[in-house]
């Protein structure tokens, strides 16, 4: 292969890069999230960075069963983006990591609110994120919403 | 077979845990989760008068692209199993049993593993073969080249800590490593005795720092070099005969800081390996790499260097006294002389497609400047004709599954 052809491939590579326009916007719609879990102890509030590692395979201490939405989610997209700060394909590639060195396991994905919403009624220290303006049965507990941000 | 696990105790007990594990599965519903990753890679250097990382002026697949499933068996809710089996495409890479280990959660946050385990020396050395886990097709030689092994058989135990603030974990290891190893274009049998080693990662929002220590007692075998240390002590040179060590104490230190944001990523990472072993020079290096995200497309462009050298020794052995002691001499000279020394800059500009979940396609254009005359990762075939510069190109599809 001749340093013209690289010149050549290194010219298109530029090319592509400038050409190709920003997709995956987020609606203005409701973003904001809460988090939520079926636990008895009140007065739990979780900071932004204890949400973070909580749904990044860390334990925050109160032995919680933690479930999502699958990555076609809207709400994950605005999870994501709120409070993870990363885009869903870095999150992929960050638990390829944790999977294949067998170190964190990736939360169970439920595939859509209702029956996440379901799940977390049912299952004593389930813990899950949703759209804020949802109504809430009497025994989930709000650790964490991004309204007022 | 018997031998291999005379040599392995521990993969010796993980297969007899394992059949017991097929035992109970058929007593009760144990579950199993099979994964897996592949990555097709193509490659070409645009020089003829040298190779670097297997590839040469012609297009190859074969050097890079793998398959690898991983099975993995819950005994019970803090105890499971895990195996990985890996199909590489290059004859110079092992196939096989990449992983074996059994792993005990024993609480939230404590996790203990036992068994063949990858080293995780540094960020992305244990997921090397992972090609979807990182940006590059490639990452780094300087820093993630072949010099050190990818695997050791023991334990580790990791801590995870989260605070309103930070969130912390801390990984220890101990364990043994015996296999080949590959230093330059050189194959030698290696043992490694007490490696262990000390992990700590501390990330604040988007900010992630990661330190790590690690240390073994290693054994190499050259033949070669042990008879010609025999020989300078028999001459009565025993203060040059030293230098010629082939065990000691390998250190390595590493040092990373990655900011991750939702558009953009800025990583660097410094290593320093320090040994009394003749074959294994000091060594530091680094790279630095800014990328910015366009979902589903990144473009990031990465400088890395390193710098490779070996104690400067004088020859006190006097010329011209007697031909045997020349000859000595000049052995001495030209032993020093060979030893590679790998002092390599490169830029590379990489496009990385997130086209669907779980898939990725890559590009990525390395430019690389040696030192002249020095190895620099190069095998050289045309040594008069090189010019230690050279353009590598690559292609790739990562999957995991």
């Amino acid at each position: 292969m001749t340093r013209l052809m690289f010149l050549k491939f290194g010219i298109t590579w530029f090319s592509l890069c400038f050409s190709m326009c920003c997709v995956g916007q987020i609606g203005n719609a409701d973003r904001n999230i809460i988090v939520v879990a079926n636990i008895d102890v009140a007065g739990i509030v979780l900071s932004k960075q204890q949400v973070k590692s909580l749904f990044m395979g860390s334990s925050v201490g109160y032995n919680f069963d933690v479930a999502t939405l699958p990555p076609s989610s809207l709400v994950r997209v605005n999870f994501n983006t709120l409070i993870i700060g990363l885009t869903e394909d870095r999150i992929q590639s960050f638990w390829a990591q944790m999977r294949f060195t067998g170190r964190k396991t990736q939360p169970k994905q439920i595939t859509s609110v209702e029956s996440l919403l379901e799940y977390v009624k049912s299952t004593p220290g389930a813990v899950t994120y949703l759209p804020a303006s949802i109504t809430l049965p009497d025994n989930l507990k709000i650790l964490y919403t991004t309204v007022s941000l | 077979m018997l031998c291999f696990f005379k040599k392995s105790p521990f993969i010796f007990c993980l297969v007899a845990i394992v059949c017991s594990m097929q035992i109970r599965a058929e007593q009760n519903d144990t579950l199993i989760d099979f994964s897996g990753f592949s990555r097709v890679v193509a490659g070409v250097l645009d020089d003829e008068n040298a190779s670097y990382e297997g590839y040469d002026n012609s297009i190859s697949l074969g050097q890079k692209s793998l398959l690898a499933v991983q099975v993995e068996g819950h005994l019970t809710d803090s105890w499971s199993l895990t195996t990985q089996l890996l199909a590489h495409s290059s004859n110079e890479q092992d196939s096989g049993i990449e992983w074996l280990y059994s792993t005990y959660q024993a609480t939230d946050s404590w996790q203990l593993k036992l068994g063949k385990l990858r080293t995780p020396f540094f960020n992305y050395s244990d997921v090397l073969d992972i090609g979807y886990a990182y940006p590059w097709i490639s990452p780094p030689q300087q820093v993630y080249n072949g010099f050190l092994f990818d695997s050791y058989e023991g334990a580790s135990a990791n801590y995870d800590l989260v605070t309103n603030s930070f969130s912390a974990n801390v990984e220890i290891f101990w364990g043994k490593f015996e296999d080949e190893i590959t230093v330059g274009d050189e194959t030698v049998e290696a043992e490694v005795n007490q490696f262990r080693g000390l992990i700590l990662n501390i990330q604040h929002n988007n900010l992630k720092l990661r330190m790590s220590n690690h240390k073994g007692n290693v054994v190499v075998a050259l033949p070669e070099i042990n008879g010609f240390a025999g020989a300078l002590n028999q001459a009565g040179y025993p203060s040059m005969a030293q230098h010629l060590e082939t065990k000691g104490d390998v250190k390595v230190f590493q040092l990373s800081l990655y900011y991750d944001a939702l558009d953009y990523f800025v990583k660097s990472e410094i290593v320093q390996i320090k040994s009394p072993i003749l074959v294994f020079p000091e060594t530091n290096s680094y790279y630095i790499s800014a990328g910015y995200i366009f979902y589903p497309f990144t473009v990031h462009a990465t400088f890395a260097s390193s710098h490779s050298s070996y104690t400067s020794v004088v020859s006190t052995i006097p010329s011209g006294l007697d031909p045997q002691l020349d000859t000595l001499a000049a052995g001495f000279d030209a032993l020093y002389d060979n030893l590679g020394r790998d002092n390599l800059n490169s830029v590379t500009l990489g496009l990385r497609w997130d086209f669907r979940h779980g898939m990725a396609l890559k590009a990525d254009i390395t430019h690389l400047k040696g030192d002249d005359n020095e190895r620099s990762f190069f095998t050289i075939s045309n040594p008069t004709a090189f010019d230690y510069k050279a353009n590598l190109l690559q292609v790739a599809w990562e999957w995991v599954f």
